[in-house]
């Protein structure tokens, strides 16, 4: 049991580091920067849950679901912002808020 | 072992074309993918309420506010790329794979005969003997409104500050 659990807990620290990498790497794309935020707290509630069923324990459960509300919330709070400088903007400097070629 | 190994190896490939394809609209679709892909692991350590929670966040909520992000700008500076048959072949294999592993899972049945735990234990209060409790579910909401009320209702609050900081955002660019 603990086999398969260090199994599960190798590829998500292995999905956690392909969207750190991700972070780094792209550039001037916010929309990707913040799928790469979601995937990394993704990642770690899914330790989260799979902890709490292999060590037969409710707590990580729980802290995943509080952990799902902070990511709706951030979700959103990006949501706000990036609609807010899309109306700050101009439209033809909207590029370098989606655009990987700059 | 093998599903989980072909369920996860393909996660950490469809992570990997997240941040390497052309287009945004395609890294949301193969988002999209990786988290319905970890949703079945959930559904299948009998825990589908985690899975139905992640697919209406994830997929309901938050896919839906990059959609409306990618609306709100040019969509003509999205599609740089050409649209050709090859653009469309990998996410085709990719989506062949995925409902061939729906086959695989009717045919074998369960993942070799791996079960879930089914009598949960908590450490913070392990005393439920005056409640009847016999689903996890049920000790879950036991516990959101006796010991971790408190945190439950800052989260909400924190949601409903940004509520008002959006209506804000709003008020103060018109």
């Amino acid at each position: 049991m603990t086999m398969l659990l260090d199994f599960f807990v190798i590829f998500f620290i292995a999905n956690f580091a392909v969207a750190v990498l991700g972070f780094l790497s792209v550039r001037f794309n916010i929309l990707l920067w913040l799928i790469s935020i979601e995937m990394l707290l993704f990642s770690s509630n899914m330790v989260f849950l799979f902890t709490s069923i292999f060590y037969d324990d409710l707590m990580g459960q729980i802290y995943a679901l509080i952990l799902l509300l902070i990511i709706a919330g951030e979700s959103a709070f990006a949501f706000i912002l990036l609609v807010s400088i899309i109306n700050l903007e101009k439209p033809s400097n909207f590029n370098y808020v989606l655009n990987k070629k700059l | 072992m093998l599903p989980f190994i072909f369920i996860l190896s393909l996660a950490l490939l469809i992570s990997i074309l997240i941040f390497t394809s052309l287009s945004t609209v395609l890294s949301l679709i193969y988002f999209n993918f990786y988290i319905i892909l970890n949703v079945l692991l959930l559904c299948y350590f009998d825990l589908s309420f985690y899975g139905i929670i992640f697919v209406i966040v994830y997929i309901g909520a938050i896919t839906i506010f990059f959609i409306f992000l990618i609306m709100l700008i040019d969509i003509k500076s999205l599609f740089n790329f050409s649209i050709s048959f090859d653009n469309f072949l990998v996410s085709g294999f990719f989506l062949f794979l995925f409902i061939s592993f729906f086959f695989i899972l009717y045919f074998f049945g369960n993942f070799y005969g791996f079960t879930a735990p089914l009598i949960y234990s908590c450490p913070a209060t392990n005393d439920f003997s005056d409640l009847y409790l016999e689903n996890p579910l049920q000790v879950i909401g036991y516990l959101f409104v006796s010991d971790f009320l408190i945190i439950i209702v800052a989260c909400f609050l924190l949601l409903i500050c940004i509520i008002i900081i959006m209506i804000g955002f709003k008020e103060s660019e018109n």
